[in-house]
């Protein structure tokens, strides 16, 4: 269990980005914290040991999709209205997450449980995954500079506001 | 035994049921369709924890559909956002209604 520790950490720190899309009044805001969301999966994708996959995602999503919702999101920021009924996400999704999780994991014909999920998938353990950032320097500088250029437009776009020239 | 297959797939239900919710939950148009990439991500989290176990290669056309989808979906976004925000119309769906095509 102690060696799933990062998994663990991204596990909660996506979930809470995806909640807090919800909850943050500003869309700037809801973008940057979309933006963190898409970053985390990404991560994950490195965790299960899908380098490549894991920068397609990182280049498609953060560093283009991401970026285009910032300019288009904040070059025309004139709602501040935010209107989610904080009740309704809780049950709804506590709700469905009970009603898909206990489809799959019972033991009805078609759940997990059983023979089908026989042997774990390779996941990178804490050491593992500092080693295997220490050791390949690419995956770090291409997520080093796909996150400097999302801070840099991000940045760029807040300071274009601030001198009302967009 | 504890088995981290099944915790990627119990995220990937998590936030489907997050992006079910905030759709259900909200009334502004564009956290309605931002709670779509959310659930497109559930959905290519899905599909990458299946690769990874099965390493099969139907599972990447999947992944690049969703790929696609959502960068689709965000340019759509943008566009229409841009549009609303130039005829100052709210963007609450409770009032889309009074928007028709005969006003």
């Amino acid at each position: 269990m102690m060696i799933y520790i990062p998994v663990l950490v991204i596990t909660a720190l996506i979930i809470i980005a995806s909640v807090l899309v919800f909850l943050l009044r500003d869309v700037l805001h809801v973008a940057v914290f979309l933006t963190i969301v898409f970053l985390l999966n990404s991560l994950l994708f490195l965790e299960l040991q899908q380098t490549i996959l894991a920068l397609i995602q990182l280049f498609i999503m953060v560093g283009g999709v991401s970026i285009y919702l910032f300019v288009g999101v904040a070059s025309a920021s004139y709602s501040k209205f935010r209107y989610t009924n904080k009740i309704p996400l809780v049950v709804v999704s506590l709700a469905l997450f009970s009603v898909m999780a206990y489809g799959a994991y019972s033991n009805s014909p078609g759940g997990f449980s059983g023979s089908q999920i026989n042997s774990t998938v390779n996941v990178y353990s804490s050491s593992q995954l500092v080693s295997s950032f220490s050791s390949s320097y690419t995956i770090v500088s291409l997520y080093t500079v796909v996150i400097m250029l999302s801070l840099l437009a991000l940045g760029a776009i807040l300071l274009l506001n601030k001198l009302k020239a967009m | 035994m504890f088995q981290i297959f099944y915790m990627f797939i119990l995220l990937a239900f998590g936030l489907f049921s997050i992006g079910v919710a905030g759709i259900s939950a909200s009334r502004h148009l564009i956290i309605m369709i931002l709670s779509i990439e959310i659930i497109l991500v559930g959905s290519s989290l899905m599909a990458i924890s299946i690769y990874s176990y099965v390493s099969g290669g139907e599972v990447l056309a999947l992944l690049f559909a969703i790929w696609s989808i959502a960068a689709i979906e965000v340019i759509a976004l943008v566009a229409f956002y841009r549009y609303v925000a130039k005829l100052q119309v709210s963007l609450d769906v409770t009032r889309l209604a009074k928007y028709r095509e005969d006003k």
